[in-house]
């Protein structure tokens, strides 16, 4: 999996392309466990990602988890499909912000239930 | 090969059992069952399930799986997708201790959703043991009913707990 990180403002930026799977979660996971780092929010754009398994859930939980203790929050964008529908199914876009596109984050026109 | 005498295959694929092994038989599926004009939301349930199943085949499975083979086979106008591995059986009673934790039922429960193992020719869900393989096997159109009546779900465990 395709990873890039960048800062938006304030924000860090976790863009990531292809499939959100167990192996990419092994490439991720020091990624992760470096975060927020200085950043008061974190967005993970997943809006290139086309699948997603428990692997991948487990880990937006387990960032999610950890951004709050830190003090931080995490938004995710993620456009319709199989993650997004798996999102709303696991009911996570109730704790989790989700957003159609980076503009919308910025915009904060969410298209969840938050 | 498939289970059932009088199924045709329509396609096959080898790959090892491992996460890049899953990864690949998973694109290798995507592209077969666009192929065959299955429904976008039913590609969806087989893709994730069978993606599932081969993570717990290589994580869990004791002695060890090497290989992993899928199989499509048509039955009359069933689609039967079976998942065969040369890996050890899990272990029931621990994995049906998880399954059935209390805690995590209720968990279940208290998101309005429904925790179990779905079993059975008539679910359109089998499991058997042939020839020392696991076999698994998802047939689409009951599967898809299935599905719809019992709302399946996962519950993500982080590292922590």
């Amino acid at each position: 999996m395709k990873n890039q990180l960048s800062f938006l403002e304030s924000t860090q930026v976790l863009t990531l392309e292809g499939d959100f799977d167990a192996l990419a979660c092994e490439e991720l996971t020091p990624i992760l466990e470096r975060m927020p780092g200085c950043a008061e929010e974190v967005l993970v754009d997943m809006s290139q990602v086309h699948f997603i398994d428990s692997s991948g859930i487990g880990a937006l939980v387990f960032l999610y988890k950890r951004l709050l203790n830190a003090g931080c929050y995490l938004h995710l964008v993620c456009k319709p499909g199989q993650p997004r529908e798996l999102l709303r199914l696991l009911h996570i876009d109730r704790s989790v912000p989700c957003y159609g596109s980076v503009t919308d984050y910025q915009q904060g026109i969410t298209d969840g239930t938050v | 090969m498939s289970v059932y005498p009088d199924a045709q295959l329509i396609w096959q694929c080898h790959g090892s059992a491992t996460l890049q092994g899953i990864r690949f038989l998973r694109q290798e599926l995507a592209t077969m069952l666009v192929t065959l004009g299955i429904a976008p939301d039913c590609q969806q349930q087989l893709l994730l399930g069978i993606s599932e199943l081969m993570t717990n085949v290589v994580r869990h499975a004791k002695p060890s799986a090497h290989r992993m083979h899928l199989v499509l086979c048509r039955q009359h106008k069933v689609i039967w997708l079976q998942l065969e591995d040369d890996g050890g059986a899990f272990d029931p009673i621990r994995h049906a201790h998880l399954a059935y934790k209390p805690g995590i039922r209720v968990q279940a429960a208290s998101l309005g959703l429904w925790l179990g193992v779905v079993e059975g020719h008539s679910s359109g869900i089998t499991l058997s043991t042939r020839g020392g393989y696991q076999s698994l096997q998802l047939a689409t159109g009951r599967m898809k009913q299935r599905l719809a009546r019992s709302r399946p779900t996962m519950i993500p465990l982080t590292q922590a707990e």
